[in-house]
Formats: C-alpha cells, sequence, structure tokens
C-alpha cells in the first residue's frame, strides 16, 4: 500500500523526464556492461585455459610401471572417474587417471590407493606424476579449490577498480536527474513525505530503470566481451597456443550465466547505493531550502583570476563558479585525469615493456633468433660445415655466427681447457670492442686470445711465457671399421684412441666476452679459418661441438607464418641441424602475448573513455542544471547568449584544462619514475659489466618520452569538444524556457504527450533479437532447402521416410546386383556418398550400392530423440524398406558406422550377409582402454556444452554464414581430399558441412561411451563374415605413402609442403613403432575374438578418406572377400 | 478552545554582525476555526514564521503548540507525519508535483500516508474546488487558479488541524483572487477549519476574523490579541 505511490511518481519521473530516463539508463548500462565483460573474461579465460591445459595432457594423474590387473583395480578408487591405460615398452602400463571429486591430501590418496592395488613400490620410487595444472582448475586436491579463487579474486580486484570510477557516472546520472527535482522533493516533505519515502522514491526510479539498464548492460558486455575474445585471439594469441601445445585448439567463447547474474546483481547494488547516497543528500536539505532553490551559500570568491583576466567578465565568472562546486570540480577532474592517464599510458608502457623484454632476452642470452648444434655423423659422411652450408644456403637467415669448441690440456696439468674457434660474426657478437687485435689479425697470424671472463684465465694466463703458451691438443682417431651408421658421438667416442700432441701457439693479448649472464668457459679464442687448417693435425676428423646462431633474415615482425618456415626448414634438415634454442620462437611468443596484451587494453580503453565521457557530460549537465535561476538571473541583467556560451565554454575549459594537466603530470611522474627505477636497478645489478654494457641497458628502459602527452592533449581537446557540446545543447534548452520561470525555478517543461519509452525499449531490444533469431533460422531453413536441391541437381537427393522425417538414401550401382552394399557414415562424414564416388564405380558393376544418410546427416531430417544404436538402427530399416530394398545387406560401415553395423547383425542376424570396416571403431579388450567423448573434451559437461553451442550454431544457420572449414586459414581453400576429389565433389562435400551439427548428431556424440559398453557387453562372435580394411601403418611406408597425400592434397589446394614425406615418414615411424605395435595387441585382436570370423586387410591411407585415395585397392578387396563369400 | 499556540518565537539568521532576527520573540495563540491574517511589509519575517509554524524551517529559539502539542519536540520522521496529517500548506506558487494530476496531486499526502483516499471524501473536496472536470489534468494544463485550487485540494484533503496559507493570492489576478478567498471562507465556515493567511494585500485580510501585523520579526499590532485573553478568561 505504502509503495503504491513510491512505485507512481517514480514511474511518472521516469515516462516524464525521458531524456534524462535514457541518460541514466546509458549509465548503468555502461557500468554493468564493464562488469559483465570483466567476470565473462574470467570464465572465457578459465575456460580456454581449460582447455589448452586440458589438450596438454587430459588427465590428472599418470601412473607408472603398473600391470594391467592393477590399471583396472584403479577405477575401484575413490574419486576416480575415469583410467585410461597405455603400454609401454617394457611391458607395464601407464594409466592415467582423471577424477570426478576432490581425493584431498594428494599424497595420502597416493598412497592409500597404490597400497590398495598392490603397487606400493610405485609412490615408494616416484613413478607418478601429478598435473597440478589440470588439478589446480578442477580444484582437485589440497589448496587446489585456492587457486580458482585466486584467479577470480584478481578480475575480481580489476572489476571493482573499474566499477569504483563507473560509480561515479550512475552517481551523477542520478545526481541530474534530481537535481531537477529537489524542489519537488522539498515540496513532497513539506506536505508530509518521510525522508525514507524521498529516498525510497528515488530508489525506486534506479531499480526500475534497472529494469531495461541490467539486461542491455548485459548484452553491451556480452558484445564487449566477445569484441575483446575475438581480438585478442586474432591478434595471434591463438597462433600462440596452438603452437605451444601442439594440437588443434578451439578455444571456446562461452557465456557462464552465472557471471551474468554476479554482473546484474553487482549492477544492481551499484544502482541502489547510488540513488540511495543520492536521496539520503537530498533529504539532508530542509525542505524549505530544497523549495526555494538555495544554491549552496558562496563563502568566499578570488577577485583576480587568470581566466577573469585574460576572458573578461565571462572568464571572471567561470573562475569563480568551477571554484564554487569544489566537490563536484574535483571530481570531474579525476574521473578525467585517471582516463586520459590511462589511455595515454596503456599503450607505452606496454611497447616499452615489451620492448625492455626482448632487449633485455637480446642482451642477457643471445641476439640470435636461433641457436643450433651442428652435428656430424662420419659414417655418413656428415661433418659440421654441412650444417654451415645448409644455414647458408637456405637463404633464410642472416648474422650467422659460428662457433667450434675443442679442448686442449696444459702441459703438466690433466685438467682440460676449452679453445673456441670462431667465425668473424661470431668473434664481433662476443667480443666486439674489447678485442685487442682485429679478427683479421687473428686469421693472418694463426694466433690465439685469452677470455679474462673465463673461470680458468688465472691458471692460463700465468702458463704463457712470453707470448707463446705451451699445450697439449687431445688427438682422436677413429677406428673406420667399426663406425655405423646412426651411432651416436658418444658412441664413436667409445671406439675413439686418445693421443695427446705437444702444441705451441702464440698469444695475441686479452679480450673480455660481451655476454652478461652466461660465459662460456672458454679461455682461449682462436679463428675458424686457423681451425681449419689444424683442424686434422691437432684434434683428428671430428668436430665434437660446433654450434651455430643465427638471426631469420627477414625484416617482419616476430609471427607464426615465419616460425612455421623456420620448423619446417629445421625439420628438412635433420640430419645436418639440431636446434638447442628458439629464441625466435620466444620472441615470437611475447610479441604475441603483448599484441594481445594491446588489443586488449585498447578495447578497456574505449571502454573507460566512453565512461569517462558519459561523466563528463553528466557533471557539465547538473552543474548547469543547477544553476538554471542563476544564469537565469545573468541574462535579465543584459548577458548575451553568446556571453553565456562563453562563460560556459570557459568552465568547460578549466576542467579539460585541469584533467590534463594533472593528466599530464602523472604521466610524468609515472615515466620518470619508471626510467628512475629501472636505472637505479640496472645499475645496482650490473655493477661489473662495461660502462658502454650499461649505457645499452639504460637505452633499453628509456620510454617514449613524447606520445603519451600528444595523447593527454588529443583526449583532452576531445573531452573539451564534449564539454562544450553538452553546455551548448543545455544552455539552448533552458532557454527554451521563459527567464522568469527559469529565475523562479519552477516547473521543469515535461512533455505532456505520454511515451512509453521503457516499454518502447524492452520491445525494441527483445524485437531486435527476436527478428535476429527468426531472420537467422529463416535463412538456415531456407538454405538447407536450397542445398538439398544442389544436391538434387548432382543426383543425390531421394527423401523417404525414416521413423520420424524424410531420409535421404542415395541408391547406384548395378540395379539389382549380386549383393547390397548399405554404407554407414562415420560421425561427421554428412556427404559419404560423395566421398565414395570412386569406390562406387569400382564396385557397382555387379552390387546395388544404397547410401543412407541417418537423422540429421547430409540431407536427412534432424530428430530430436536421443540416436541410440537402437534408434538409428531402427531408422535405417525403416527407411531402406520403404525405399523397396530387402534384406539381406553388406553392411560397410565406416568408422564409428561400424558400430551401427554391429548391433545390426546382433539383432537381425538374418539380415546381415556381412560386414565390411572401413577402418571401423574397434571394441577395445576393456574399458580402461577406451576413453570416449572424454578423450576429447575435460568432462561430459564440457562435452554437453560444446555440442549445444555448435547444434546452435548450426540451427541458426551461422555455419553458413562463417563456416569452420579445415581449409587454409589464409586462403581459405579446402585442402583436405583436394588431391582426390574433383572440384565438384568438393564442392558439395563444402556444402554438406553447412550442417555440421544438428539436434541428431549432437546427441550420437553424446552417446557413444553408452554405445560402446552396450556393445561390448552384449557383442558375441558369430559366423557372419567380416572383412576390417585398415589404415593403422604396419611400416615406414604405410606412413610415408599417407602422407604423400598430405602433400599431393597440400599442393593440389595451391599451398607449399615444406618438409620431406620420407623424412616426416621416417621420424614418426620412429615414435609410434611402439604404439602401432601395442595397438594391435590392445584393440584389433581382442576386437577380432569378440567378433569372430574377421579378415584383416590394411589399405593405407588416412583413416577419413583412404576409400577414396585407394579405391582401386579398397575395392579389390571387397570384391575378393565378397567372392569368397559367394 | 485554543488550537495553535506561539511563544516567544525567533529565527535569527547569520552571526556576529550579520544577525539578522527574521522572527524575534513572537507569541500569539490561535483559537479553533479563527481565520486570521498576518500582515506585513517584504522582509517583516511573515513567511518564516509559517514555515515554522508548518515545521518545515525550526525556530532558534521559542515553541510552538499545536492542538497542545510541542511541534518541535518531534524527530525528523515525526515532524514529517506531523505536516502530513496536522498542517496543510499552501504556496504562491502552488508547488504543485508536475508528473502528477490535479486529483493524483490531492491525494498524495493520504498516498504517502498509505491511506485509500474515501471516495465520497474526495468527490466532495473536488466539488467544493470546482474541480471536477479538471482532475485528470497535469498541472501544466491547468490555469494559475486552478493549480491553486489543487494546492488547498491538498492541503484541506487529510482535514488538517490548521491550513497555512504562503500568499495563496499573490500569483492571481483579481476574480481569481477572489475565487481562493471565497473558497477559504466557505472551508472555514463549512468545515469549520482554522487558517493563517499570509498576505500583504489588506482587502483579504479585511476577509478575515483577525488580522496580525508584524514589523522587523515583531508583532506591532494583533486585533484578536485581547480578545483571545478574554475569550481564556471566560473559559476558565
Amino acid at each position: 500500500m505504502g509503495m503504491r505511490y513510491e512505485s507512481l511518481l517514480a514511474a511518472r519521473y521516469i515516462k516524464a523526464q525521458r531524456r534524462q530516463s535514457v541518460f541514466t539508463v546509458i549509465s548503468i548500462a555502461v557500468a554493468v556492461a564493464v562488469m559483465t565483460t570483466v567476470f565473462l573474461l574470467y570464465s572465457v579465460f578459465m575456460d580456454c585455459f581449460k582447455e589448452i591445459t586440458y589438450s596438454a595432457a587430459p588427465y590428472h594423474l599418470a601412473v607408472d610401471a603398473l600391470t594391467e590387473e592393477q590399471a583396472a583395480a584403479l577405477q575401484e578408487e575413490p574419486h576416480v572417474g575415469a583410467v585410461k591405460v597405455s603400454r609401454v615398452e617394457d611391458g607395464t602400463v601407464t594409466a592415467y587417471l582423471r577424477f570426478d571429486g576432490d581425493i584431498g591430501d594428494r599424497d595420502r590418496w597416493l598412497q592409500t590407493a597404490t597400497d590398495h592395488i598392490g603397487a606400493a613400490q610405485v609412490f615408494q620410487k616416484n613413478r607418478y606424476q601429478w598435473n597440478n595444472a589440470l588439478m589446480d582448475l578442477d580444484a582437485i586436491g589440497d589448496g587446489a579449490h585456492l587457486f580458482r579463487l585466486r584467479i577470480f579474486a584478481i578480475f575480481f580486484i580489476f572489476a571493482i577498480i573499474m566499477e569504483l570510477s563507473l560509480r561515479l557516472i550512475v552517481d551523477t546520472a542520478f545526481e541530474v536527474s534530481s537535481k531537477e527535482r529537489e524542489r519537488h522533493y522539498g515540496v513532497l516533505q513539506s506536505i508530509g513525505a518521510t525522508p525514507e519515502q524521498i529516498v525510497r522514491i528515488i530508489t525506486f526510479e534506479g531499480l526500475r530503470l534497472c529494469v531495461v539498464a541490467v539486461p542491455l548492460g548485459l548484452l553491451v558486455g556480452i558484445g564487449f566481451a566477445y569484441a575483446m575474445y575475438y581480438a585478442t585471439l586474432a591478434s595471434g594469441l591463438d597462433d600462440l597456443f596452438h603452437g605451444m601445445t601442439d594440437a588443434t585448439l578451439y578455444l571456446p567463447f562461452s557465456i557462464d550465466p552465472r557471471m551474468l547474474l554476479i554482473a546484474a546483481v553487482f549492477g544492481i547494488v551499484w544502482v541502489f547505493l547510488s540513488a540511495y547516497g543520492v536521496g539520503m543528500r537530498i533529504i539532508k536539505k530542509s525542505p524549505m531550502e530544497a523549495i526555494l532553490g538555495r544554491a549552496a551559500q558562496v563563502k568566499k570568491v578570488k577577485r583576480r583570476t587568470l581566466s577573469g583576466l585574460l576572458f573578461g567578465i565571462s572568464g571572471s565568472l567561470a573562475a569563480r563558479n568551477a571554484k564554487r562546486q569544489k566537490k563536484r570540480f574535483v571530481i570531474t577532474v579525476l574521473t578525467m585525469t585517471v582516463s586520459i592517464t590511462m589511455f595515454a599510458l596503456f599503450s607505452t608502457v606496454t611497447q616499452s615493456l615489451e620492448r625492455s623484454v626482448t632487449g633485455l632476452m637480446t642482451t642477457i642470452i643471445d641476439d640470435s633468433d636461433l641457436l643450433v648444434y651442428l652435428p656430424e655423423d662420419l659414417s655418413r659422411g656428415i661433418t659440421y660445415e654441412d650444417g654451415i652450408r645448409d644455414i647458408e644456403e637456405s637463404g633464410l637467415f642472416c648474422d650467422i655466427g659460428i662457433e667450434v669448441t675443442q679442448t686442449v690440456k696444459l702441459e703438466g696439468d690433466a685438467h682440460v681447457y676449452y679453445v673456441n674457434y670462431l667465425n668473424k660474426e661470431m668473434f664481433e657478437k662476443r667480443f666486439g670492442d674489447s678485442a685487442p687485435v682485429s679478427y683479421e689479425t687473428l686469421v693472418r697470424t694463426g694466433g690465439y686470445l685469452l677470455n679474462s671472463a673465463s673461470n680458468e684465465y688465472p691458471s692460463v694466463s700465468e702458463a704463457v711465457s712470453g707470448d707463446t703458451l705451451a699445450l697439449r691438443s687431445v688427438h682422436l682417431t677413429f677406428a673406420r671399421d667399426t663406425l655405423q651408421e646412426g651411432m651416436t658421438i658418444r658412441e664413436y667416442l667409445k671406439s675413439t684412441e686418445k693421443t695427446e700432441i705437444p702444441q705451441t701457439v702464440t698469444i695475441l693479448g686479452t679480450a673480455k666476452e660481451q655476454s652478461i649472464m652466461i660465459t662460456t668457459g672458454c679461455c682461449l679464442v682462436g679463428a675458424l679459418e686457423t681451425y681449419q687448417s689444424i683442424h686434422e693435425e691437432w684434434y683428428g676428423e671430428v668436430t665434437s661441438m660446433a654450434d651455430a646462431a643465427f638471426s631469420y633474415a627477414s625484416e617482419n615482425d616476430y609471427n607464426a607464418a615465419d616460425h612455421a618456415k623456420i620448423t619446417d626448414w629445421l625439420d628438412a634438415h635433420p640430419d645436418t641441424i639440431s636446434l638447442d634454442f628458439d629464441n625466435y620462437g620466444t620472441r615470437w611468443r611475447i610479441h604475441s602475448v603483448m599484441s594481445s596484451v594491446r588489443t586488449g587494453l585498447f578495447i578497456l580503453n574505449v571502454m573507460i573513455a566512453l565512461a569517462a565521457l558519459i561523466d563528463l557530460v553528466n557533471i557539465i549537465s547538473t552543474g548547469l542544471a543547477d544553476r538554471r535561476s542563476e544564469l537565469a538571473s545573468l541574462q535579465c541583467v543584459g548577458m548575451t547568449d553568446r556571453q553565456l556560451d562563453r562563460m560556459a565554454m570557459l568552465e568547460v575549459l578549466q576542467f579539460a584544462g585541469a584533467g590534463a594537466f594533472f593528466s599530464a603530470v602523472i604521466c610524468a611522474a609515472v615515466i620518470i619514475g619508471c626510467e628512475a627505477l629501472m636505472t637505479a636497478w640496472i645499475r645496482a645489478t650490473f655493477t661489473t659489466e662495461t660502462q658502454a654494457m650499461q649505457d645499452m641497458l639504460l637505452g633499453l628502459v628509456q620510454m617514449d618520452h613524447v606520445t603519451p602527452f600528444l595523447r593527454v592533449a588529443g583526449a583532452s581537446v576531445i573531452a573539451f569538444a564534449a564539454g562544450c557540446v553538452t553546455s551548448l545543447v543545455m544552455l539552448r534548452t533552458q532557454s527554451a524556457e521563459s527567464l522568469t520561470d527559469q529565475i523562479r525555478g519552477t516547473e521543469m517543461q515535461l512533455d505532456t504527450k505520454r511515451t512509453h519509452i521503457l516499454r518502447n525499449t524492452v520491445i525494441a531490444v527483445l524485437g531486435a533479437v527476436v527478428l535476429t533469431i527468426a531472420g537467422l533460422r529463416i535463412y538456415a531453413v531456407a538454405s538447407f532447402q536450397n542445398d538439398r536441391k544442389e544436391y538434387e541437381k548432382a543426383g543425390y537427393l531421394h527423401l523417404v521416410d525414416g521413423t520420424d522425417g524424410k531420409r535421404n538414401i542415395y541408391r547406384t550401382g548395378a540395379e539389382d546386383g549380386r549383393h547390397t552394399i548399405v554404407g554407414l557414415a562415420g560421425i561427421g562424414v554428412n556427404c559419404f556418398p560423395v566421398l565414395t564416388e570412386a569406390l562406387n564405380e569400382r564396385l557397382g558393376a555387379e552390387n546395388t550400392l544404397v547410401y543412407p544418410d541417418r537423422a540429421g546427416y547430409g540431407l536427412s531430417d534432424d530428430s530430436s530423440k536421443p540416436q541410440t544404436l537402437e534408434q538409428v538402427v531402427e531408422d535405417y530399416r525403416a527407411a531402406l524398406r520403404n525405399d523397396g530394398l530387402a534384406p539381406p545387406y553388406v553392411l560397410m560401415g565406416h568408422s564409428y558406422g561400424g558400430y551401427y553395423a554391429l548391433w545390426w547383425e546382433l539383432h537381425y542376424p538374418d539380415e546381415v550377409e556381412a560386414i565390411v570396416f572401413l577402418d571401423g571403431t574397434e571394441l577395445p579388450k576393456s574399458a580402461l582402454w577406451f576413453a570416449g567423448l572424454l578423450e576429447e573434451y575435460p568432462s561430459e559437461a564440457d562435452a554437453r556444452a560444446d555440442m549445444r553451442r555448435q547444434t546452435m550454431r548450426t540451427w541458426l544457420g551461422l555455419d553458413r554464414l562463417f563456416p569452420q572449414h579445415m581449409g587454409d586459414p589464409e586462403t581459405g581453400a579446402h585442402i583436405y581430399g583436394a588431391s582426390v576429389l574433383t572440384p565438384e565433389q568438393i564442392r558439395l562435400w563444402d556444402i554438406s558441412d553447412h550442417r555440421t551439427a544438428t539436434a541428431a548428431s549432437a546427441s550420437e556424440m553424446l552417446l557413444t561411451e553408452p554405445s560402446y559398453r552396450e556393445l561390448a557387453e552384449t557383442v558375441v562372435p558369430t559366423s557372419t563374415p567380416k572383412l576390417y580394411l585398415s589404415t593403422t601403418p604396419s611400416c615406414e611406408a604405410d606412413i610415408c605413402e599417407a602422407e604423400q597425400f598430405v602433400k599431393a592434397d597440400r599442393e593440389a589446394a595451391g599451398l607449399t609442403y615444406a618438409s620431406d614425406p620420407a623424412t616426416v615418414a621416417h621420424t614418426t615411424w620412429q615414435a609410434i613403432a611402439r604404439v602401432v605395435k601395442a595397438y594391435h595387441a590392445d584393440y584389433f585382436d581382442p576386437f577380432f575374438a569378440q567378433i569372430g570370423s574377421t579378415q584383416y586387410v590394411t589399405i593405407g591411407g588416412d583413416h577419413g578418406l583412404f576409400y577414396a585415395q585407394k579405391p582401386q585397392e579398397t575395392a579389390d578387396a571387397i570384391l575378393a572377400f565378397l567372392a569368397e563369400m559367394g | 478552545m485554543e488550537i495553535l499556540k506561539v511563544e516567544d518565537l525567533c529565527k535569527v539568521y547569520g552571526k556576529g554582525e550579520n544577525e539578522v532576527r527574521a522572527v524575534d520573540g513572537v507569541s500569539f495563540r490561535v483559537p479553533k476555526g479563527q481565520m486570521v491574517a498576518v500582515v506585513g511589509a517584504s522582509g517583516s519575517g511573515k513567511s518564516t514564521l509559517l514555515h515554522m509554524i508548518g515545521a518545515v524551517d525550526r525556530p532558534t529559539s521559542g515553541k510552538i503548540w499545536l492542538d497542545g502539542q510541542d511541534v518541535f519536540e518531534r524527530n525528523n520522521r515525526e515532524l514529517a507525519i506531523f505536516r502530513r496529517r496536522q498542517v496543510g500548506l499552501i504556496y504562491q506558487f502552488y508547488n504543485l508535483i508536475p508528473v502528477l494530476t490535479a486529483e493524483e496531486n490531492i491525494t498524495l499526502p493520504l498516498l504517502m500516508d498509505g491511506r485509500k483516499p474515501d471516495k465520497a471524501h474526495l468527490e466532495r473536496v473536488l466539488d467544493l474546488l470546482g474541480l471536477k472536470e479538471r482532475r485528470d489534468h497535469l498541472p501544466s494544463q491547468l490555469s494559475g487558479g486552478q493549480q491553486q485550487r489543487v494546492s488547498i485540494g491538498r492541503a484541506i484533503i487529510t482535514s488538517p488541524q490548521v491550513i497555512l496559507a504562503d500568499e495563496p493570492t499573490g500569483n492571481l489576478d483579481s476574480k481569481n483572487s477572489a475565487e481562493i478567498m471565497a473558497l477559504f471562507r466557505r472551508s472555514n465556515r463549512e468545515l469549520k477549519q482554522t487558517i493563517l493567511i499570509i498576505t500583504h494585500d489588506e482587502s483579504i485580510a479585511e476577509q478575515c476574523d483577525r488580522i496580525i501585523v508584524l514589523r522587523d520579526g515583531r508583532i506591532v499590532s494583533d486585533d484578536g490579541a485581547q480578545t483571545q485573553e478574554e475569550a481564556d478568561g471566560h473559559a476558565l
């Protein structure tokens, strides 16, 4: 009851002062938007972080040295969610565990668990690794829950800081709207409204505005967060992550409703506080003061001001006014200063940070992009010089410094001393100006320098007599006949005879290495040319230590493409170059991170600027509204409009000027402070370095002294302009009233026309959302019909009824063939009949081929039913029956399609004549070997969330608008299968990918694990003939062949293939040979044992497309199998 | 029976040399149902006096009793409720809430009190004010006289013990002035309303039962004071 009139008044005020209300709504919306952005970014950050951590190592704990039984027993331990095992060479297995609950004390859990399973040695011998990063992210283990909290706290603090400045905006918005009504509140009090009631009216109004402002803020915030996320990824961060984890990551952008809730609640509380504060301020005035609109008492004014001197009476008044409202003046200047300073400093600081970090790295570590070791292999005749030649010939690099390290002994001393032979580049890099003789002298005389930075310097320098030094070189002689290909240096050295040969060398002087942190320890330095001439005589044939340091020659910034080029080049020269340090990669990463940070900060800047601008506009409007009657009086006594404008502009100028001044002071302080701190630090840390070195370091910490101030000036000018516009608009609006009305401060002008701004805004926003969704959906449906037409033109469309909705069945080959082969697509293969065209030609001569698209696949309708094995098979059967195709069938299941074939045969044995698995998914021998969804997602919830996201994408037709195809990121060329498919086939394939995720295919994906379990438990061996065509490589040649297809695809798509298939195959085979052997034992053998009577044939090629890559071999195998069957 | 008692009321602005005694030791009593005019030149302290009686301003010293209760013994909240229920203030410039209609403006004090306006009573008031046709208009759509009538309505809707009017006709033409005064007289007669009117218009003062003249914050003449004491005397 008591609420009625408060809400009535609030509602009326909102409507009556709709300009003001819009203003307030915008202010609240901006505040909520910032909150939303920050909190959403927190959740997105955590998601991405999790995704990266997860893809790097998808388990919480790895336990080594177990037997398979022990690994299985781990499943029974508390909190164990999933166990995946992998076989190790020595016959033991490693179990990868994922927990589904908090295990508390990690060590205690592991100790107990290993005791239970009888593997106590694992714990004692430390044969386990905790994946701490993922444990922390999933809040498992002691103290792990604090991790998320800590990160949340960082974001939270950040949000609060942002919000404190935004609070001012909301505050001033309320100030402005209540200012004009102060009189009314006075009247209300004089006729008996209690202070609480006044506060309640204002609060009510604020909360009512929240109804529009908060959702609006949330939407804008989501937009901002997405922009920030997108911009950050676009600036190279995703490259970075891909590079780091070596996996194709999809860094998700998800909207966490909890974060939205936090932001909304925060926004509302904020509004409440602001409104309440304003209310409290208003009721402090006595009703009479409010009614009479007595302005705050002016106590003292400065008679003479600079502004007065410069601009006459307008200036003088402006100066006095600004000083009069001290609090407002301070607040305005403060917000302006903060935002201008941030704007000016953010980019400068990040830029100099990047410069200092990379610069410091260059100085301290090495200025080269790459540090490599040049291996030798005597048996193959490879020497370090081949490596140098490769580097030089590549044309990719410059500043190639070479260093050969050899060992010598001093007379009467068993200690080994190092000698470095350097080429000119390396010599200058290492010794530069400090060398007493030039490199040319070193070469000409064949002499040496002593390195005073070496720890061994004193003992060697003592041994120098005059300018000569007597020493013994260590000569290595290999027994040639014992050398074998692939022997390592270590192995060489075993078969080596060492002889020490006395030598005398000339010492030309002492030099000091320039490097700060790393000293190589060599005490003698000679020229590489010298080495080349004495090498065999002194040391023998082998150069055991040769390194090169060089830089990438391109002028471009550090980027992913160039890094890939370098990596490809390195991969292509595995015999002559071995990478030690990839400084290019490190610099590129720093560069990416920094540019991402910069992009993020830029967007933040924009938001801050927006906030500050709104703030300024607000404050200036309140200021003028406050003095309405006063300004009118001035006009009454003859002040012209122009003078008034001038006065207002001068007031704004004071704000802008003060803001600019303080910002400049803060900028200067920050810059000078940073520099001073860094300088002091450098002077204190690098005390032993040369003056030149110190100067160089000091140069690094120099910041840009000009740009920040230019930015300050620019921002201040913008602020001034915005302020002037506001003032003039306000003055014009006010002058619409008669002067006497203004002086009396009587009723504000109301728009008597009733408007429904709130309702209209809500309707407009909702309408826009609904229309967008509807529009997208209509587009999706219409384009799907269009896609069907495209397929119809190509002859693929033939719709029949399934169990729910239409199913497309493509029939080809002989009309009434000897066998009816039914092709069952693998997961996500939407255009199976198109991809199998080459195969179909070969199989179709005597057989009928049928490709039904299951629900949600290809051109079939979607289905909302759970796509269990039973549902899919029954649907297939119904569709085939309705198309007049009678059993028996030969089921040809590709990949996961094999599961449907198995279920079909199990339940309708009479209908299945035979099964052909096209690299079908196996049933591993135990659940331990099956990871299901967890292979790809951290948890089922994540899988569901991703499926929802994907399905929504497809449902709205976004797959068409923004295709996520597997093509080349730059040219967009379709790579996969480009060499074996026709352009028309590829076109149809791309079209079919417009529906990447449907309700049915998402359901199928989520049901993979239960389906596996069902089959694993029910399938028994049968006599139905089965053929398994495999792409699992059996030798290096198989991999090489598959790699040839990769190469051909890239080349067909107009891209380059940098490495060499044979080399890749070699390395890959080395790495996976053991896994492949284990794969047979772990997967194929138990699978075939369970299903019975299976013939295994290796076809080779790629899992997804081998039947198109090698159609002849595939068809031959199938036809032979069918012939054998009879 | 006395409804209002003012005793030695002072209001001082400023300090030391700047001290201004706007109201300086004013005392008087008003019996129930009397219509009193307070007259005086501009700056004589009559508005300040009225505002103090209406509890929108606090006195520097002195006391006011309304219906036997000390007004300023109340806290802020109680004062607000006092203003809402026991006094009705009418201003020269009406001071209506521009976003509310005539009817809503009138019923506002009741609404604030959480009371539902009595339909019949409201109709009677609207009838008395001649605003029946204009009840749904916003103040900006009403003439000055009509607006003043709305503000009178707002003052009398709660049937307060005293109505305080600060130059109620100061902003109106003579025809409207006469109408407003007629209204006051009617409500004084028919509803036995005690009314205090501030004015500098002698013709208006003439229509009241009693005239108090203020100059420099002090009462210089009060034609009812004697009668009042006598009346008290009789009563005792």
